[in-house]
Formats: structure tokens, C-alpha cells, sequence
């Protein structure tokens, strides 16, 4: 008996965790406005976070955590602290490193590469991605938050990234997780914690 | 004429016993020297690394993953999780599979190459051995150059060298050596702006 029950509360427990409703039409674009519209009134985030990256030959997860420190239109410090000192920071179109005191930049302005990751930095942490000349954008229902997945539509970038999840949360709107997924089926996830929006910011923050 | 063969001759002996200089040929009891640092299939070996290749700096993480007997992969990322290369090698076969247009390159890929070979080689034919008050020197002969394998008194590796015929061409060090893993690792080369610096993160 006692192991029925175990698989009947297992077996909720796994529906739960997946469960994955796809937004109807309505649903979806009302979600939509308001994410847009959230994103476009943050002038400033202060985050935690963790990354964990999955290798499909290694045995487990890397686990990086650190803080992110973004300024609208478009500063970001994202900086990882344990178990290795590294931030980069991205400023009026120069990337910042600090390598554990190794301090280094980079004139972004006419590289593209740069450039595209810096937009894709800023839209994913503040939840607007929603470009559908770049991205085919599906909409998903979680247990308590919103799902959306961008697949790009550039075949360059699939070549290296199949697909954005980002999760929002449904009371604020506001992006908890980021989950990039590449070519191999690799994947880089960050969920972001202690959140605040529009504090006001110390530019010193922004200086390597 | 003479004076310069004499001179030449002079310099390339004097080049190819700089490793092995001052030490006394040892017997060689062992066929094979076996290094240890990236042979445990259970192991992710994890570490922070900062590579330098001539004017290019690049900071990631860099594993290292016994995947079967004689087959590793190496794959070095952003620490975003973007992968700059990743790199098969079986056997004696070294794949490419991807690199950065930035590194892709000829010389870089095969310094790279030989670097990351002579790192992980596991079980190393020995030629001869060399030691003095302290140190064991393990010669393996390669296809070119030759490896030098130096130990400790207790047989713990602290250095690969490889070489030409004549000389000191790239210096693996390893230090904080504990439980068969190197916390830090530096490759250093003789005849190029190409350094690699690893330390370990205990990620498990």
C-alpha cells in the first residue's frame, strides 16, 4: 500500500514539476504586453544569481554564483564570485574584464559579436526578447510562473544556440530564469535571486 | 669553417642535455611512466583558466574529461558557457570539435594540440631514467622531440617537459598536488607567446 501511495505521490509530484500549458492566443499577448511593459519601466536590477552548466559527458553541473548589476538603457556588471573572483562589465561600447585581478578591455564598439551579446545580456535579464523577426516565440503556462521559448530564426546563431527559455514570474513579470540551450544539447541556466528593481545605482559600481 | 661546426656541435650538445644536466643515468626499472592527473573516469576535471595567445587574452573554464580508456575531451568555455574550443582525442587521434574563428589557426591548433596531448598522456614508454639527490628524470621518446617526466623522491609529477632533439620547448608544471589532482598547472613555451594557466575548482 505504502508504495502505491509513494508512486501516486511521485507521480504528482513528476506531473507538477513538468506540467506545461500552452498559453492560448489572448493569454499570450495579454502576458506579452505586460512583460513588455514591465521591461520598459525598469530603470535599474540588483540580482543574485546561479549558473549551472550542463555538460552531457560530465558527471555533474558546474555551479558558478555571482551578482548582476544592470542600469537601463544598456550597463551591465556581471560579476561571479564563488568559487572563482570574475565580473565583466559592458559600458558605452567597451567590455570591462577582471580576471581574479587581471584586468583587461575591450573597444566593442565595431564588433558585432559584442555588440549582439551585450542586446541579448540586457534583453534577457530585463524580459524583453520579444522580437519576432529574430525569434519564433512560443508561450507556457508553469505551476506558478510563465514560461516563453525563443528559438532564433538566424541560422548562424542556431548553429550555436537552439533555444532562450526565460521564466517569468506571473505576479511581477519580471524575469527569475534564464535557460540557453546549445547545438549539443548543453546548457547554460541561471535563476536569479533577491531581486530589486529601480534602486538607484552608484556609477563607481561600473568602474574595473 | 671547422670553428663554426665545432661551435654548432658544442651548442646542440650543450642544448640537448640541458633537462638532464648534472644528473646520473638511473636503471631503468620501469617500461612506462604513467601519469595520473586526468585518468580517473569518475572525476570532472574542472578548472579555471586564463589563456594567453600572442596578443589574445582568453579567461574561461577549461574540463578535461576521461570519457573511456584513452579517449579525453577538452572544452574550454566563456564563463557565460560559451564554448572558444572543444577537443576529442582518441587514441592518437586529435579531433576538432569546434573552435573559435579567432583561434582557428594552423600554428595555434597545433601547439594547442601537442600541449594538451603531452598533458594528459596517460601511459608514457620510457627510454631512459635519470635522477640526482632529490628528482627522477623519465625520458619518453615521442614520434619528434622527446617527453621528460621529472618526479619527486616520492614519485609525485611536478614537471613534463618536451623537447626537440635540442631543446626545452614547452614546461608543464604542476603544484598543490593532492589525491592525484594538480590544483594549479602552468604551460609555459620556450618559442612562442602561447601560456596557459590552470587552477582547479572543486566543483563536486
Amino acid at each position: 500500500m505504502s508504495n502505491v501511495f509513494t508512486i501516486i505521490l511521485f507521480g504528482l509530484g513528476f506531473h507538477l514539476s513538468f506540467a506545461q500549458e500552452t498559453l492560448n492566443k489572448n493569454e499570450a499577448q495579454t502576458f506579452r504586453k505586460q512583460a513588455i511593459l514591465t521591461a520598459t519601466n525598469i530603470n535599474s536590477i540588483v540580482s543574485e544569481f546561479t549558473q549551472y552548466k550542463s555538460i552531457s559527458f560530465l558527471n555533474n553541473e558546474i555551479i558558478t554564483i555571482g551578482n548582476l548589476v544592470f542600469k537601463s538603457p544598456n550597463t551591465v556588471k556581471w560579476e561571479y564570485t564563488s568559487p572563482y573572483q570574475y565580473s565583466i562589465i559592458f559600458k558605452n561600447d567597451n567590455l570591462y574584464i577582471n580576471d581574479g585581478g587581471d584586468k583587461s578591455n575591450i573597444d566593442i564598439s565595431s564588433n558585432g559579436m559584442f555588440k549582439s551579446l551585450n542586446n541579448l545580456i540586457v534583453s534577457s535579464i530585463n524580459g524583453n526578447m520579444f522580437d519576432d523577426n529574430k525569434y519564433t516565440i512560443s508561450y507556457f503556462k508553469l505551476n506558478e510562473n510563465y514560461l516563453v521559448k525563443f528559438l532564433p530564426k538566424d541560422e548562424k546563431m542556431l548553429g550555436l544556440i537552439t533555444s532562450f527559455e526565460l521564466i517569468f514570474n506571473k505576479q511581477t513579470n519580471d524575469v527569475i530564469e534564464v535557460k540557453m540551450t546549445e547545438s549539443s544539447n548543453d546548457y547554460t541556466k541561471i535563476i536569479f535571486k533577491n531581486k530589486t528593481l529601480n534602486t538607484l545605482i552608484n556609477d563607481a559600481i561600473f568602474n574595473n | 669553417m671547422r670553428y663554426l661546426i665545432i661551435s654548432l656541435t658544442l651548442l646542440l650538445s650543450s642544448c640537448s642535455i640541458s633537462v638532464i644536466k648534472g644528473l646520473k643515468k638511473d636503471v631503468l626499472e620501469e617500461t612506462h611512466f604513467t601519469n595520473l592527473y586526468f585518468a580517473d573516469l569518475s572525476i570532472d576535471y574542472v578548472y579555471k583558466a586564463k589563456i594567453k595567445i600572442f596578443n589574445d587574452f582568453f579567461g574561461g573554464i577549461l574540463i578535461i574529461k576521461k570519457i573511456k580508456e584513452n579517449n579525453h575531451r577538452i572544452l574550454f568555455t566563456t564563463s557565460f558557457g560559451n564554448k572558444i574550443f572543444d577537443f576529442e582525442i582518441i587514441d592518437e587521434t586529435f579531433k576538432i570539435l569546434y573552435i573559435i574563428d579567432q583561434l582557428n589557426n594552423k600554428a595555434i591548433i597545433k601547439t594547442l594540440k601537442s600541449d594538451f596531448e603531452n598533458l594528459i598522456r596517460e601511459h608514457n614508454t620510457l627510454y631512459n631514467v635519470f635522477a640526482d639527490q632529490t628528482n627522477y628524470v623519465y625520458q619518453s621518446k615521442l614520434s619528434k622531440g622527446y617527453n621528460y617526466y621529472i618526479t619527486n623522491e616520492t614519485g609525485i609529477l611536478l614537471e613534463i617537459i618536451h623537447s626537440n632533439k635540442f631543446k626545452k620547448k614547452t614546461i608543464i608544471s604542476f603544484s598543490e598536488i593532492k589525491n592525484n589532482i594538480a590544483k594549479t598547472i602552468s604551460i609555459k613555451h620556450n618559442n612562442l607567446p602561447l601560456s596557459i594557466n590552470l587552477l582547479y575548482l572543486n566543483n563536486q
